[in-house]
């Protein structure tokens, strides 16, 4: 054998292969483009997915404002319709009315179909004499129930006037002054004044006692309305906390509850669905629905071991709370049973389908609902999906599986919620919906562990009433 | 440790630049300008067109990917030349069947020449002779001749023993060397007759 031919012939095949090319076949950029595609999505998706989950939370915190800004305004309301008629302002106006009755003052309206009523003395006159009290009236008449008081004090309505007021006096203005404005009026037609102003307390009195009626019609009308919808329609979504309890079940020895329960660590999850009530009577309704979830947890790097599968085939095996997955990169086709791998960080992702069977407790208070209700909840795996990066000293392998064994497709949940309800119309609401839900069943099976998730979730809805 | 940093041209930053903000043109391009070199390292580590087209395909999806990592300590060509090897190795290790597909005794040597046998047979010729290379010699023949390193780190990077690297070589060497005389010996014949 020639020695120099031996010895150079690596060089030669250098000097002489190196400065080659070869165009390979158009196709190869086309599979390559095709590739390149489904990556820019993948990536496309990822970019967005922090975009949308912040979208989330902010529409979650939008509604939340928007809530407690109408409870707010629609307390601020009723709050300023109550000083109307606290007590306090109460034993003013009968005190008022009793230094009418006591005899010492004279009511003097300014016209009573043109003419004058004239007392002992003017109580206008002492109004007028009396700046505070005067623009302590003034401040009454900003709002409505407090016209009503300054009429009585100032003026005796003509007939015409008095068709009037009963016309545009709303129900519910009656409703918080009439009784203080009765009692008045009661007053002033008890007492032995002129036959003319004792006629008008009388009318004043009959008209209050007409729109009492009309407004407990009214109430009552808009009661039988409501309390007629049998069925209510929720939809809503919730951000969530979800977590597990873990118990050792010691079927093998491949991992226990402390090694998976240090390395993975819960992310923001979300639940999303729809729920129907149907009312059982008065107060109970039963409530059932579709509720989707998806709970997302983050596992720390960690090691993975090679060993047999069910088969007998060596492969690395992953366990993560929810069951097991294995995996075989490129780069370690055939592992020896024993044999390990890194991991770096890797993301679990756990999908349900829930429906809720539900008792609902429910009673209200002015514009409020509150609707306890609790009841099991049966839940469907629809993806177990656990992406890890694999990796030795020289490679690495992004590894994706959505077959997880020692999974437990089908379980059951106690389901409890506060649920809140804020009427906006009568058959509008909008519902916020606390819920706590706990695993009455492993969602694994025959496993290292056995696993009982939870979720502690705010759901914001909407509840349409028909 | 070296430390050298590359002055890259303007073109090929540019292209780079587009390629991390997954500009398909400037991928494209790059690939145009890449693809017929990297083809034939490819084809140095294959044993045929098809594999060394996968090798190539791998290979550049992880350029693409893994583009914003390049750091310009080398040439971006070398960087990208790197890649095409780690996949071919990667390919390796995935196949279970590393027997020699040429025998040893497949030719005597009766050739006293050298330079001028090697250089007798067209490029193409001699990447057919590599291909045809069991996996094993045909790594250790590319790592230690195309790539330039030693022993110890072909050891390293095949997970083998360096007297295992050594030996492959040199039978390698002694294979490609048989094969070379035996293609000769062919074409003389058919000359002759």
């Amino acid at each position: 054998m020639d020695k120099n031919l031996h010895d150079d012939i690596g060089d030669w095949f250098q000097q002489k292969i190196e400065p080659m090319t070869e165009l390979p076949r158009e196709e190869l950029w086309q599979n390559l483009e095709q590739q390149l595609d489904k990556t820019d999505a993948s990536n496309y998706r990822n970019k967005f997915l922090t975009a949308r989950r912040i979208a989330a939370i902010l529409f979650f915190l939008l509604v939340g404002f928007a809530t407690a800004a109408i409870f707010y305004i629609n307390k601020t309301k009723s709050d300023l319709a109550n000083n109307k008629i606290n007590p306090g302002n109460k034993i003013n106006l009968i005190n008022n009315i009793s230094a009418i009755d006591s005899g010492n003052m004279s009511i003097i309206p300014p016209s009573y179909n043109n003419k004058n009523i004239t007392g002992k003395q003017s109580v206008a006159d002492d109004l007028t004499t009396d700046k505070n009290k005067k623009n302590m009236f003034k401040k009454q008449s900003l709002n409505k129930p407090g016209r009503q008081i300054v009429i009585i004090k100032n003026e005796i309505p003509s007939e015409e006037n008095l068709t009037t007021i009963k016309e545009t006096q709303s129900a519910a203005l009656l409703n918080n002054t009439e009784s203080v404005f009765q009692q008045a009026m009661e007053s002033i037609a008890a007492r032995e004044i002129k036959p003319e102003l004792q006629l008008i307390a009388k009318n004043k009195i009959n008209l209050l006692k007409s729109s009492e009626v009309n407004s407990s019609i009214a109430k009552n009308s808009k009661k039988n309305k409501t309390s007629a919808a049998r069925y209510s329609i929720a939809a809503f979504a919730a951000p969530e906390f979800a977590g597990y309890y873990l118990e050792n079940d010691d079927i093998n020895a491949y991992g226990n509850k402390n090694i998976i329960d240090k390395r993975e660590n819960h992310l923001l999850s979300s639940s999303a669905g729809i729920l129907i009530s149907r009312k059982i009577n008065k107060r109970l309704s039963i409530q059932s629905g579709v509720i989707y979830s998806s709970s997302n947890i983050s596992i720390d790097p960690s090691k993975i071991y090679a060993v047999k599968d069910a088969v007998g085939n060596i492969k690395y095996r992953y366990n993560t709370s929810s069951g097991f997955a294995y995996f075989l990169p490129s780069f370690s086709s055939s592992p020896n049973v024993g044999d390990s791998l890194y991991t770096r960080t890797s993301n679990h992702t756990i999908e349900y389908i829930s429906v809720p069977v539900m008792i609902k407790y429910s009673f209200e208070k002015k514009k409020f609902s509150f609707n306890p209700a609790a009841g099991v909840s049966f839940n469907f795996l629809t993806k177990a999906k656990l992406t890890t990066d694999i990796e030795n000293s020289q490679n690495n392998e992004i590894e994706t599986t959505t077959k997880l064994e020692s999974t437990q497709r089908v379980g059951y949940s106690l389901i409890v919620t506060p649920e809140i309800q804020y009427k906006i119309s009568t058959q509008w609401a909008i519902s916020a919906m606390p819920y706590f839900k706990y695993a009455l069943t492993p969602i694994t099976k025959a496993y290292v562990v056995r696993t009982y998730p939870f979720n502690v979730g705010l759901g914001i809805g909407v509840v349409y009433k028909f | 440790m070296n430390n050298t940093v590359i002055i890259l041209s303007d073109k090929e930053t540019r292209l780079i630049a587009g390629c991390i903000a997954f500009n398909r043109s400037s991928q494209s391009e790059v690939y145009t300008l890449f693809a017929p070199k990297m083809m034939i390292v490819s084809m140095r580590y294959s044993k045929n067109q098809e594999e060394a087209e996968e090798i190539l395909q791998d290979g550049f999806m992880r350029v693409f990917k893994f583009i914003a990592q390049f750091k310009q300590d080398g040439s971006f060509e070398g960087w990208i030349r790197k890649i095409m090897v780690n996949c071919a190795l990667q390919k390796l290790r995935n196949q279970v069947n590393l027997r020699p597909v040429v025998s040893l005794d497949t030719a005597s040597n009766n050739y006293s020449s050298n330079i001028d046998i090697v250089g007798d047979l067209s490029g193409k010729e001699l990447l057919k002779l590599i291909q045809n290379l069991s996996p094993a010699y045909r790594m250790v023949f590319n790592l230690y001749h195309f790539e330039g390193l030693k022993h110890r780190e072909i050891a390293v990077l095949l997970k083998i023993e360096e007297g295992t690297s050594k030996s492959n070589l040199a039978q390698a060497k002694r294979i490609l060397q048989n094969a070379v005389i035996q293609n000769l010996k062919i074409a003389k014949q058919t000359h002759n007759g």
